[in-house]
Order: C-alpha cells, then structure tokens, then sequence
C-alpha cells in the first residue's frame, strides 16, 4: 500500500508500472511491489505542487483513455496489457510536450527502481558489488592498486611513460597538444 | 558544530558575524575563508547532512536522498530539460562527476569586455586557482582508475588528431568506483562536503542543517540577517523558526534557487535583473554498442574530455551513469528496453555538452518555488546535431557496430555513413532529450548594475552587506564545467571581505 498517494492513484501507478517495466519472457522478476515502493519514496520527495499535480496527471492519464482508446470505452486501468502498450506510446510520441512529460517523468521513476534491483542487475550483467570489492583494496592515501581494466591501465601507463599521454596542466581550450605545439 | 533539523526542539535566535546560506561550491568555499580567517561564520544548509557512511550504491535510495525534488527537477521548454541538483550539505559537488577546469581565457576576456570585469583576469584569478586545486585535490586520474571504454574512446580520438584531455577532477587516489553521482562512498572524491565543510567547522564554524532560509532581513538598505525554518528531515514540513542576525550575508543556493529567495526578499532587482540571463549548457547523451565487452561503468566517470571543438561551443566526455539513467535517454519501455539493456557490457555512453547562445529565466512562483525556462535556439540545436555526428563518428572509429541517438524520428545509426542521416532526417528540436547539472547567470556579475546583479565581488549592487557567491553570479556560459570557477570566485570573494573588514564587519 502506497503511502503517499490514494488508492485510486495507486491503481493508476500500478497498472502504469505493469505497462513500462522491463520484462520478457524467460525474464519477468516479481518486483513490481519494490518498483511502488520506490516510486512511493520518490513522490514523498517531490516537491508541493507536484505532490499536487503529479496525482491530477495520472488520473487524467486514466481518464482520456475513454476519447484516445475510443470506442473501447474503458480507462487506462480497465485496459488489455496490450491496449496499454500503445497507449503509453501515444504519450510518449505525442506532440503535446505535457504528455510527453508525465510519461517520461513517470518512467524515470520505474527504471531508476526496475535497473536498481540486484536481480535485474544481475541479469542484465552489471555486477557492481563485485567491481567495488576487487578496486576497493587500500586506503584513501595509497594510489589504486588493482586496475579497473587491465588492458586500459596497461595502455594508458605506457602513454604516461612516454610523456604521451596528454597534457595534465593549463587552461581547457587553447592549449599545448600533445601531438604538436600550436604556434 | 553541526546542528541537523532532529536536533532541534524549539525557535531559534542565533547571532554571527557572517552568514552563509548554501553549503555547496561557493557557501562552502567562502565559509572556509572566512573561518580560518577568525570571523564567526553560521552555515545554513536547507538539505539534510549525510556522511559516506549513509551512500549506497542504489539509486533508488540515493536520488531522493541527495538531489532537489528526488531528481525530477526541470526545466521548461520545448524540449523540456532534466536538471540535476544536490540538495545536501556539500551541494551539487556530492553528486557531481568531479570535473575541475579553469576558467577558459576568451571567456575571462569576454566578461572584460561586455561585463567590465576588468580585474577578473587569468593572472590575478591564479593564487585562487592554486588555492582551490590545492584544498580539493585536483588531480587527472590513475591509469588504474579507467575503463576499457575509456582506453578506446582515447584511441578513436587519437586516430581522428582530436585534443583529448586528461580530466582534472578533484579527486585523491580514486580507484574507479564510477559512482560520483550518488555520492562518493569512499571520500575519494573530494567533494564540499569532505574538503570545505570540515575546515569551516575546525576553524570554529557552525553549521545549521535542515535549515531552509525564507527571507533576507534588510535595515537600511542593508543586509542584517534572515529567517529560516527548521525542517523535519523526513517530510521537509517546517517544524520550527530560526531567526540569524549577522553583519554580512552571503547567499550561495545556487543560480535556480538563489534568484527565488533575492525576489521573495524584494531585493536585489531595482533594475530587473534577477533571475534573467539564466545559461544551462544543454546536454545530451550518444551510445556507442559493441559486439566486444567494454564495461564502460567500470571506472572512472569522465576519466577524459574532448576538447577538438570547445571553440564550436562542443564539449564531449564519456558519462558514467547507471542503467537506469542510461534506459531514459531512450524512447523505449517494455520488452524492447530490457532487450536494449540485456547489452549493457557493450555499451558506451557518450555525453556532450554545448556553449549556451540563448538566455532563459527563473521566475518565483507565487508560493516561493523557483520555475526555471530555457528554450534552445536554432544555434544550440545545430550545435546538438553536430556534436551528435561528431561523437557517433568517434563511436565507429572506437569499433562501435551501432550508435543510438537522442531523437525520436531517429534513434539508431548503424555505419559511418549512416551519420549524414542526422542532417537529411527532419529531427525537431521539441523531441531531443535533454539534461543538465549546471546553471549560471540569474544573478551575474558586472560593473554597471544595469547589467547585472552583483558587482565584481559578488556585492549586490543596491544592498550593502549583501553578497551572492554561486553559479548565478557567472555571467557568460563556461563552455567547461564550472564548479573550480565558483570556488575560485567564492574564494576570491572571501579575500576582499577580509581586506575590507572595517567597511563589512564591526
């Protein structure tokens, strides 16, 4: 249960985060209450007037379903997983810049909370914990020891050895390069 | 002494010499100078104070914790633009990438000429520069630190004899973590927080956090303090009043939220300038897809810049941000973003950022709020496009097999010679993603008060004991990131408050 909106404006967001969360089959994580809650803090965090205003926009996004899905005569929330899909995509491609906005607005919250899940993550391949403990070896007063890449550290060592790999000081712009001098 | 909004009980009245309100570049870098300088400084911070040891890696937690609004700040036009702005103690450095750049020359020539900012030059701004690089830690990164990505987005720019920069960030010993914009978990970004802060409050400082200022207290035309409330942290309601008198006010919100409170003051704007003059540099992001594994997330977040094209008003660098961030830039939800995503390992994302050649607007809504309007003009879409070519070219000639581009009508490139395709395509400028972190110019700086807010110092011209030290006072687009301009100007500030004692504090 969504604390920071009404029960009808959770079903909205519900039925909105079903539409635009990333999913496949072979691949369809049962997050959809991690999402909501985290589009929950988010709407805490908003400022007044979009506490206000977020809340119209979605139950006018639910409501114009009636005119933009017509004849189907149902709300965003009464329609097809299908029928939603080309739905949210007639926000999202439409001239109207509003329109647009919510969308895009509302779909920053679901990816921020969908592409933060350690399944997701995992899935698509982003293994950040892991990343962290292998660079993570020596204090703050120690030069990093293990390489984020080998290849990359190796390639650039080389260049700073033979004082090529760029200049480090000066103004950005007009400068020295380090492949010739400007006259 | 730091006091957070939990910790306090009742109204407060609180007495200092200088008062600062914003702890982030400019607040925190002007309180420094003046602390260790023996003046009684008061910081106060509107958003919370955290630690590294509150910074997780989730971004879930991490936006609303750390940014304005829970990061949905924007700024309105056609398109509309995402800005991104801390609201923490430290500011916009615990969530920046880092980049630490000089003023460029022409740009300090052009505020000579059109501002008549004639002591703001190269050499006198030096021993500030020192100062800062020295106190932050600016440094270019360890080749340990940088990413696969990074070593082939450098070799592509060699091939093409572009001038590839080595990044100065301020930063010490940073392994890599590319985790910049949630807040450094490691203190090796060397941000407000962990450099400025903490020298303010050896050198006696005290620091009021949860503390949003309401308005200026004004006597006699000049600046003797403000009101503020103190808020619960977790519904940022006002649960308490405080109330500061001081003998000099310095006002570092940054250039949105600074123009709203000088308006909601009724100070500051006898001749109209407050707010106006608003510069964003427009950003955009490219992704390079390769059939090989880059990992470009893992290290550095713009370990290098591309500097070929900054006489153009082009800036290039390679972003380090989530997946989440990433699957935005992309008109794609459902399956056909999970698809996208699933190929995260072979993708680089590449930013760019461009000189501003129009001017926006913060107005003050009726209830306080700042709403901020840009809208880009042709130059800067033109501007948009070619860096877009220029970057999707760098992709290919790095081994990219794909590009994806930032418009609706065209949303992939899959050769070299597919990049003309974004000037025969007829892409409109209300369908371009935007985004920005920087923001400058509603409170600029000039000799004449007709052409601006504040005077060379940072003094508003027509409040004594006034003083504005943030972005807002940069009155010209950079064209390079801008947070070593606002600490070397605070700075600077800082000094001519100390040599002018007698006149501004008792």
């Amino acid at each position: 249960m969504m604390k920071n909106v009404s029960p009808g404006v959770e079903r909205i967001i519900r039925a909105l985060s079903e539409t635009i969360k990333p999913r496949k089959p072979g691949f369809d994580p049962a997050i959809d209450d991690y999402i909501l809650e985290v589009a929950d803090a988010f709407i805490g965090a908003l400022p007044s007037h979009m506490k206000i205003l977020m809340p119209l926009g979605l139950r006018l996004l639910n409501l114009a379903a009636l005119v933009f899905m017509f004849p189907k005569f149902r709300t965003f929330v009464g329609l097809s997983p299908e029928d939603r899909e080309k739905y949210v995509l007639g926000w999202m491609e439409s001239s109207i810049a509003l329109r647009r906005d919510l969308i895009k607005g509302f779909k920053a919250i679901v990816m921020t909370g969908y592409y933060a899940h350690p399944e997701v993550m995992a899935h698509i391949g982003y293994n950040l914990e892991e990343h962290l403990k292998r660079i993570n070896v020596q204090d703050i007063e120690t030069p990093p020891q293990v390489p984020c890449s080998e290849e990359a550290a190796r390639y650039f060592s080389e260049l700073e050895k033979k004082n090529a790999w760029g200049t480090t000081d000066g103004l950005p712009g007009s400068c020295k390069r380090y492949f010739k001098d400007r006259k | 002494m730091i006091v957070t909004g939990e910790q306090v009980n009742r109204d407060l009245e609180e007495k200092c010499q200088v008062l600062v309100i914003g702890s982030g570049a400019g607040g925190g870098a002007i309180a420094a100078e003046l602390a260790e300088a023996g003046v009684d400084v008061l910081i106060l911070e509107e958003g919370p104070y955290y630690t590294s040891k509150d910074f997780s890696t989730n971004p879930a937690k991490m936006i609303p914790m750390l940014y304005r609004d829970a990061g949905t700040s924007v700024i309105m036009g056609s398109p509309s633009i995402i800005f991104s702005e801390g609201r923490c103690v430290g500011g916009s450095t615990v969530i920046n990438g880092g980049m630490c750049w000089r003023t460029p020359e022409k740009v300090l020539k052009r505020w000579q000429l059109e501002f008549g900012l004639n002591e703001i030059t190269p050499k006198s701004m030096e021993p500030f520069y020192e100062k800062v690089e020295k106190i932050i830690s600016v440094e270019p990164q360890h080749p340990n630190s940088l990413s696969k990505a990074e070593m082939l987005f450098h070799q592509a720019n060699r091939k093409l004899d572009y001038l590839i920069r080595r990044n100065h960030r301020n930063q010490k010993n940073c392994t890599g973590e590319g985790l910049c914009v949630f807040g450094c978990p490691t203190d090796r970004k060397r941000s407000v927080l962990v450099t400025y802060i903490p020298k303010a409050l050896a050198a006696g400082a005290r620091l009021y956090a949860d503390c949003k200022a309401e308005r200026l207290l004004i006597k006699n035309g000049k600046a003797v303090g403000a009101t503020a409330s103190v808020l619960n942290r977790e519904t940022a309601k006002r649960k308490h009043k405080m109330t500061i008198h001081a003998e000099l006010v310095v006002v570092a919100c940054g250039a949105i939220q600074t123009p709203a409170f000088l308006l909601g003051s009724k100070v500051g704007n006898s001749f109209k300038q407050v707010g106006k003059n608003f510069l964003c540099h427009p950003n955009t992001k490219v992704v390079g897809m390769f059939d090989e594994e880059v990992r470009y997330w893992a290290g550095v977040h713009q370990g290098h810049q591309v500097h070929e094209f900054l006489d153009e008003g082009i800036l290039f660098a390679l972003g380090g941000v989530p997946p989440a961030l990433v699957s935005l830039s992309f008109p794609l939800f459902g399956r056909k973003s999970l698809e996208l995503m699933e190929q995260w390992n072979h993708m680089i994302v590449g930013g760019m950022l461009i000189d501003d050649t129009t001017y926006g607007r913060v107005v003050r809504l009726p209830w306080g709020a700042p709403l901020a309007f840009y809208q880009i003009d042709d130059v800067e879409f033109e501007r948009m496009l070619r860096g877009t070519a220029l970057l999707s070219e760098l992709f290919f000639v790095a081994g990219a097999k794909k590009v994806l581009l930032p418009f609706f009508q065209l949303q992939e490139l899959n050769s070299i010679d597919e990049i003309k395709k974004i000037y025969e395509y007829k892409i409109k400028k209300s369908e371009l993603e935007l985004l920005t972190v920087h923001a400058f110019g509603t409170t600029r700086m000039a000799s004449t008060p007709s052409r601006g807010v504040v005077n060379q110092w940072g003094e508003v011209h027509d409040c004594s004991r006034l003083f504005v030290v943030d972005g807002g006072i940069i009155p010209t687009s950079l064209g390079v990131n801008p947070q070593e301009t606002i600490m070397a100007l605070a700075a600077r500030s800082g000094q001519y408050i100390l040599e002018n004692k007698q006149k501004f504090l008792a």
